[in-house]
């Protein structure tokens, strides 16, 4: 083979940062309008976001930090913590491996009704949680059928932990599945059309070259669906019923800020649910730039 | 014998992309197979490899003899290269290459020095020694193409199987590569089939080359075959220019409008005799550079009138755009010299005489009209 084949190095060396720039200049408006408009956002946004955030921090420690250690580590809450962790820990995983499953299909094949089934998936986003309370009390009640069949078995579902769990994983549903769909679509099915040709089989082709293409937009989607899920409040509401045991972190907090003598206690608990939320505000901002580095690699 | 494939019909819904095709490609050949979008020849190919299913009742697929209809895709042991390289993007090159040994039963598997060693040997081969740690994103297309070769090659297939390997290359970077491809293949031997709907990639790369359209193989030949003999219209007019007219078959003379000539000079599409061709209306065509170009008509030799439109003599070739005195339009090439000594510029009126004439009987040959600007 001679050396006179060498296309390498086409030249690309295109400043696109200048060019971002230089268009950046031409279109953009005058300094005051920007800074009319910056000022306003931030100003409305330490208003209704970061006010009430610090006031909560604030309103928890009202009774020192003794105060707040003692409203943490009562049973009351460490039942509710251990409440919103099973729940949670039942509907993520499930919502991973459902959320693989269903956008791989949607991503990745035609088939009839495609459209209905992506509406589907939406339902959770369009319906309150409270009706989603009333639809598992109707469905599980003893008034239905299923109800009397369950009661007949002795088997709790209603007012119990598995309506808790079943309702968390119907409205964490869409997180995962949406993140994933515009990835698998746009990935297309070639390189596992390749893989295939190559010889590997179906278990190597996914954990080889689907999940690892599709790991980033995955994690964000989890961190969403968890965060959704600890925080999950309408729908439980009504099918917990206000028992001890069946308590959530939100339910044991709206418990506490409802009871007379409150005090610190519910907002030493809302810490716990605030603390994680700017965890994943931190989680999916860092995610956000990593699937954007990694969206780089897809252009070619 | 290397791959063969018989009687393979394929349709997507009312589409017939393949109509009972059957094609036979010799062990260590290079075959293109050749056509315009929707001819079926993508579908045939990944019929072959086994990314498509046949509809029923098709016949068999084999490699070596060995029927490989019923096994799948990924037992076999086909080199596939996609359009879009479809290489892993998460990937290095490296790993990109060593995929297809790696994902191998373990006792079939090599050892990892012995993967590293053949991952090497490739990237050598390819020309990409210093590339092993890069990623797809960060080389640029001819690299792509080759890495995606590499990879195919790496699992020792029966057959090299390449979709369209140059159409997404800009034109300089698509002649090399041909170039090294074909010097490849050379060294290899490796039973390899590409599509393309490009006739010079076709007619430079193959050794045979399979002209396709609408899901049939029209014609399968060597190069020289297909592009000096042509079996069919269609052939005819997709490798190459093309001057086509409505003519007359009548008592061993051909008419071309008021002008005729001596059928025996002609040729026909099987290299049947002219006899064969019943009498009657004929479709005739001449490529641009068959014809002389003369002041007088000559005897027994069907001469065209025609008068000189524009010339373009920038390139090899002096492309002369012509209309006969009939009205259809007409394009010739000549040589500069031959220019030079006619004086041939617009205006000027000649006989135009075919060396080459094929005939085809008009019925089954589309209507299509001459491309006066179009070389």
């Amino acid at each position: 083979m001679s050396k006179a084949f060498d296309v390498s190095q086409s030249s690309d060396l295109f400043d696109y940062k200048a060019h971002r720039r230089a268009v950046m200049q031409a279109t953009t408006e005058s300094g005051w309008a920007r800074f009319t408009l910056i000022a306003s956002s931030c100003a409305f946004m330490a208003l209704f976001l970061l006010v009430p955030l610090v006031c909560v921090f604030f309103e928890a420690f009202i009774e020192g930090f003794e105060g707040f250690c003692n409203a943490l580590t009562t049973k009351a809450t460490y039942n509710a913590i251990k409440m919103t962790l099973t729940a949670t820990f039942i509907a993520v995983p499930l919502n991973i491996v459902f959320g693989m499953v269903a956008s791989w299909c949607i991503g990745k094949f035609q088939f009839w009704g495609k459209g209905i089934l992506i509406s589907l998936i939406d339902l959770p986003f369009a319906i309150s949680p409270i009706i989603v309370g009333l639809l598992f009390v109707f469905l599980f009640g003893s008034s239905s059928f299923l109800g009397k069949w369950l009661l007949d078995h002795n088997i709790r579902i209603l007012y119990a932990t598995p309506s808790i769990v079943l309702v968390t994983i119907f409205v964490t549903f869409p997180f995962v599945v949406r993140e994933l769909i515009p990835v698998m679509e746009s990935q297309g099915a070639e390189e596992e059309q390749a893989a295939r040709v190559l010889g590997a089989n179906g278990w190597q082709i996914f954990w080889r070259v689907t999940l690892p293409n599709v790991k980033w937009a995955l994690l964000y989607g989890v961190v969403l669906c968890n965060a959704r899920a600890m925080g999950e409040f309408g729908a439980a509401v009504v099918v917990a019923r206000n028992s001890v045991k069946t308590n959530t972190l939100p339910l044991h907090i709206n418990a506490l800020y409802q009871s007379y003598e409150s005090g610190a206690a519910p907002f030493a608990v809302a810490t716990l649910l605030a603390t994680i939320a700017i965890v994943t505000l931190v989680v999916k901002t860092l995610l956000e730039i990593k699937i954007r580095s990694s969206e780089k690699k897809d252009d070619y | 014998m290397g791959v063969e494939v018989r009687n393979i019909t394929k349709s997507f819904g009312a589409f017939k992309a393949l109509d009972n095709v059957s094609l036979r490609v010799e062990a260590g050949e290079l075959v293109a197979l050749l056509g315009p979008s929707g001819s079926g020849k993508t579908t045939l190919l990944r019929i072959i490899a086994g990314l498509e299913t046949p509809d029923p009742g098709s016949g068999p697929v084999f490699f070596q003899g060995v029927r490989v209809d019923k096994q799948k895709v990924n037992e076999r042991g086909v080199g596939f290269v996609f359009q879009h390289y479809a290489l892993f993007r998460h990937m290095t090159v490296f790993d990109n290459i060593a995929f297809g040994m790696t994902v191998k039963p373990r006792k079939e598997r090599l050892s990892k020095n012995e993967i590293r060693e053949k991952v090497r040997a490739l990237l050598h081969m390819i020309q990409l020694d210093n590339y092993a740690d890069r990623y797809p994103s960060q080389l640029s297309g001819g690299q792509r193409q080759r890495v995606a070769l590499a990879r195919a090659l790496a699992v020792e297939p029966h057959a090299l199987l390449l979709d369209e390997p140059f159409g997404a290359l800009d034109a300089k970077v698509r002649v090399e590569l041909r170039a090294w491809l074909r010097r490849l293949h050379d060294e290899i031997h490796l039973t390899s089939v590409f599509v393309t709907h490009d006739q010079d990639e076709a007619l430079e790369l193959a050794d045979r080359v399979a002209v396709m359209n609408s899901g049939k193989i029209e014609q399968v030949g060597t190069p020289d075959e297909v592009f000096h003999h042509p079996k069919t219209p269609f052939v005819m007019r997709f490798l190459g220019q093309v001057n086509q007219f409505r003519g007359r078959l009548e008592s061993g003379r051909v008419w071309v409008g008021d002008h005729s000539g001596l059928a025996s000079q002609c040729e026909t599409g099987d290299k049947k005799s002219i006899a064969s061709v019943s009498a009657g209306s004929v479709m005739v065509f001449v490529r641009p550079h068959d014809f002389d170009i003369a002041i007088q008509p000559r005897q027994e030799r069907c001469s065209i009138p025609a008068t000189v439109v524009r010339v373009r003599s920038a390139g090899n070739v002096v492309h002369v755009e012509m209309v006969t005195d009939s009205g259809d339009p007409l394009n010739v090439e000549t040589s500069h010299q031959e220019r030079d000594e006619l004086k041939i510029e617009p205006g000027s009126h000649y006989y135009m005489i075919p060396r080459n004439l094929r005939i085809f009987p008009a019925d089954g040959v589309g209507d299509y009209p001459n491309q006066a600007a179009s070389f």
